[in-house]
């Protein structure tokens, strides 16, 4: 998402029209993305990847976009 | 230069009348890494007790309460890109915001240092 504001439990997820479509369930700052990352609930047609949303916090909104949920690829190995 | 800090975990610097405000160096140890901090917009008016700003830890958002009644003059604006200034140098580069004080009775409410000193180790 755009700028530094973390996206909590319960903010509101808007489409470009301005209607709610979604709710963020839990999210903060992410120090490996270096920036807030968050999971949540849109309607099915919204949940496409690379979808552009609006979440709506303290009166302002926010930019954000849809993204896989594994937000960093793993580049360890286990070994046994 | 008088400092005076609040119940609220935070510290008021006056001079003449105007107050700096920021959070106290006990306040950013609860808080843990700053990520976000949301400041006022200058030229608000605001209550004593309202609600001018926000600050984002890794842990949880906390509001920021205006100490004493008047107008935001001025956001460290710096903070937006470095909000880790709040752990680094709560009491001097990691301030918040500027006020034009209304009424500087107000200021007789707050604590001084040993008085929130106290407090805190009431809180422990």
């Amino acid at each position: 998402m755009d700028g530094r504001t973390p996206l909590r439990d319960h903010t509101v997820l808007k489409n470009a029209a301005g209607d709610v479509v979604g709710e963020i369930t839990s999210g903060g700052f992410g120090p490996t993305h270096n920036g807030p990352v968050s999971m949540g609930y849109v309607t099915q047609k919204l949940s496409t990847l690379g979808t552009e949303l609006i979440a709506e916090v303290r009166g302002k909104a926010l930019a954000c976009t849809v993204c896989d949920p594994i937000f960093v690829q793993q580049r360890y190995r286990r070994s046994l | 230069m008088t400092v005076k800090y609040t119940r609220e975990h935070e510290w008021i610097r006056i001079e003449g009348d105007t107050a700096t405000v920021g959070i106290t160096f006990y306040a950013q140890e609860q808080l843990g890494d700053v990520v976000f901090v949301e400041l006022p917009d200058p030229d608000t008016s605001a209550d004593q007790g309202s609600e001018v700003a926000v600050v984002e830890s890794v842990k949880a958002a906390s509001d920021i309460y205006a100490p004493v009644t008047g107008t935001i003059i001025e956001s460290n604006e710096e903070l937006s890109d470095r909000p880790e200034l709040v752990n680094e140098d709560p009491e001097n580069d990691g301030w918040f915001f500027k006020m034009q004080l209304s009424d500087p009775t107000e200021l007789d409410d707050l604590l001084d240092e040993a008085d929130y000193q106290a407090f805190i180790q009431e809180e422990l």
